[in-house]
């Protein structure tokens, strides 16, 4: 029962896997529609043959061990790309993130605490404080409360706001 | 301003439409790249900037042409 318990789950795993690498890359031509029905198939096809043994209760122990290094032998495999796939959307956010810096930076007087903060940001020379500064003056932007911010202001803070809290997140887990 | 307004749009709905050719997208990109640097004092300005910003890096994203600009 044990061996089950291990294959149920690293099946499980496998599926996300799977469901999660077609979808990024099949993402650039297919609708969302397309996406849910071809991830779907694929994992329903990846765990057909061990859906219906469970059902019919007729797996051996060598029959879990030879998954379980099939399993292996494919995680071994995917994750890496997992990995690169995981940098090209951390890149994808950085940058994005430096262009909402760019477009926000406005050499005006009143806005030189402002512009200091994300030229800092630009370069990475941020400290933690000067970070804590820098969301603060970005969600003075956003509230816009003086009035004195453009829409296109608030669109860059709101978006580098974002990119900055999902990487805390992640950088605290 | 090296493009119009109306070949912008015809490229921005093949994109949307997932139809664009690998030309298209070049040339997208290329537009919006001088979209982003388009600097002027109008208040959609900086709106429009970064839309076209995140439109190119998706772009890049797709094409396999992403690079990290702060190395």
């Amino acid at each position: 029962m044990e061996w089950l318990q291990i294959l149920t789950s690293v099946s499980a795993l496998l599926a996300v896997i799977v469901a999660f690498a077609a979808f990024m890359y099949s993402r650039r031509r297919d609708t969302s529609l397309d996406n849910e029905k071809r991830i779907q198939g694929m994992v329903n096809s990846a765990t057909e043959k061990i859906r219906e043994d469970f059902s019919a209760d007729k797996l051996t122990s060598a029959d879990v061990r030879s998954r379980l290094d099939r399993i292996e032998r494919i995680t071994e495999k995917t994750v890496p790309r997992l990995d690169v796939l995981e940098a090209k959307i951390d890149v994808f956010w950085r940058n994005v993130a430096y262009d909402a810096a760019r477009i926000l930076h406005s050499p005006h007087p009143d806005r030189a605490e402002l512009d200091t903060l994300l030229e800092a940001f630009q370069e990475n020379k941020l400290d933690p404080s000067g970070m804590k500064n820098l969301i603060r003056k970005l969600e003075e932007v956003k509230q816009n409360r003086n009035g004195k911010f453009t829409n296109g202001d608030r669109m860059a803070a709101i978006v580098l706001l974002n990119v900055i809290n999902q990487f805390e997140a992640t950088d605290a887990a | 301003m090296t493009y119009s307004q109306e070949e912008l749009d015809q490229l921005l709905d093949n994109f949307r439409n997932e139809t664009s050719t690998a030309s298209q997208l070049i040339r997208l990109a290329q537009i919006l790249s001088e979209v982003i640097t388009n600097n002027t004092e109008d208040d959609d300005n900086k709106a429009i900037r970064v839309a076209a910003a995140i439109i190119l890096r998706v772009i890049q994203l797709e094409t396999g042409t992403i690079y990290n600009d702060r190395n």
